[in-house]
């Protein structure tokens, strides 16, 4: 039976539709999965990582185990969206984007594709291609094989997600969950850059009502020091660990929950005024120091997805990485991993 | 001689930058930051060939200044400028 199921979502202003092809669908959940989405995105403490029955790692969604999904569903067939939940809405005519989740077929190939850039430095590995404007990506899977293909409309407006048979298999959906989930979040750093609202790799905290932003390449630390936020400075809260989206409202800059976090199943739906923005680096000593002007645009820029390849969206990350450098106190801070590196960046940032 | 394909000519917290964007270029991570006169020259001589002396003369027609003084400060500019390696 042919049958296609549209989802709604808003992140960071940003309304996007996901259209999901039969064979696959997305899971439906019990009333304590939604509890618990619920919960966590309403910021109120959740239980410690859940667990999928039979993982060796902890899941990265809300849904516990197998008897927890709603009767009927299965993961075969049905993705696991509890990540977007927080962020669905009702259906809309207008949306800034819409992904169809097509059907498997086989691999076209990249005859008529203009090779732009192999990114191969961090997983998923993939190849990234122009045809006549359209953006294509072509995601390798764990053993090298292309497991999918995203094109992307030349304006981000459209978006499809081609799941790839591989000698003739059944593609599941929790195999290409994965691949699906980067797709979502590639379509929509395109589509919201052109919006002037920025994803960026960062861990947010919140705390007296503002965000404070820590950014630095992968393992430096973010993640680290917003926890010991967490555990040393009373009231402060997690809003994303990982990609939230930044946007200014009315001349202020606020900061987006998304559904992407990373590791840390933080998804909120909410949106806080930022207060400062610290760029991390790993120290024998913690010191904070302002950065003014190109300074701040430098780190600012190092941890956004700079898409060089197309003109309008590089326009739209300059410009408005231009403006957020000039409008929010920036910060460079040497940091350790510890109690006093909380204390330190809180006492030079919030007066 | 010419500036090498790809860079993208951006106002950033009010200074005037060359980005590297392209294709065609390696090092993506180096911005070159342009006064009042160099971004005048850029803007001027982008895509197209020049000599020292093409470049001291749009100078001189744009700025008052001594032909030697442009001069100067022209071959100054552009040995800055094959330095880094966006001469080609």
């Amino acid at each position: 039976m042919d049958s296609t199921t549209v989802h709604y979502y808003c992140v960071g202003d940003v309304k996007f539709s996901v259209s999901v092809k039969s064979p696959y669908g997305l899971m439906e959940y019990s009333e304590t999965v939604l509890d618990r989405i619920r919960k966590a995105a309403s910021g109120l403490p959740v239980d410690a990582l859940p667990v999928r029955a039979g993982d060796r790692e902890p899941s990265r969604t809300y849904v516990r185990c197998a008897d927890e999904i709603a009767a009927g569903s299965s993961t075969d067939w049905n993705f696991d969206f509890s990540q977007y939940e927080p962020f669905a809405t009702d259906p809309c005519d207008q949306v800034d984007f819409r992904l169809d989740v097509m059907p498997p077929s086989s691999d076209p190939g990249t005859e008529g594709l203009d090779l732009v850039l192999k990114v191969d430095d961090t997983y998923p590995f993939f190849t990234i291609y122009d045809k006549n404007g359209t953006a294509v990506f072509r995601f390798n899977g764990p053993d090298d094989s292309v497991v999918a293909v995203l094109a992307i409309s030349p304006d981000s407006t459209r978006a499809r997600f081609f799941p790839l048979m591989t000698g003739g298999k059944p593609v599941s959906a929790s195999s290409i969950f994965y691949y699906l989930n980067m797709s979502l979040m590639l379509v929509y750093t395109y589509r919201a850059a052109l919006s002037d609202r920025l994803m960026i790799h960062s861990s947010v905290v919140c705390h007296d009502g503002k965000a404070n932003m820590f950014l630095g390449k992968s393992g430096t630390g973010k993640s680290t020091h917003s926890h010991l936020w967490l555990e040393h400075v009373p009231g402060t809260e997690l809003l994303n660990d990982d990609n939230p989206v930044l946007g200014f409202r009315d001349g202020d800059l606020y900061v987006c929950g998304t559904p992407w976090s990373g590791k840390t199943p933080c998804y909120r739906n909410t949106a806080v005024k930022v207060r400062a923005i610290v760029s991390l680096r790993q120290a024998p000593e913690n010191r904070v120091e302002p950065l003014k002007g190109l300074d701040a645009y430098s780190a600012l820029i190092s941890s956004v997805s700079s898409v060089r390849w197309n003109r309008p969206v590089m326009d739209h990350i300059t410009s408005t990485l231009s403006k957020i450098a000039m409008s929010v106190p920036c910060y460079r801070m040497d940091c350790l991993p510890d109690a006093d590196a909380a204390h330190t960046c809180r006492n030079a940032i919030e007066q | 001689m010419k500036i090498k394909k790809g860079f993208v000519i951006r106002e950033i917290c009010g200074e005037t930058l060359a980005c590297p964007e392209g294709a065609s270029l390696v090092d993506f991570s180096m911005m070159i930051r342009l006064n009042e006169t160099s971004a005048f020259l850029w803007k001027e001589f982008e895509g197209k060939e020049f000599t020292e002396e093409t470049l001291a003369d749009a100078l001189c027609e744009r700025y008052t200044v001594e032909r030697e003084v442009a001069l100067s400060d022209v071959k100054a500019l552009v040995a800055q400028l094959k330095e880094i390696g966006i001469i080609e």
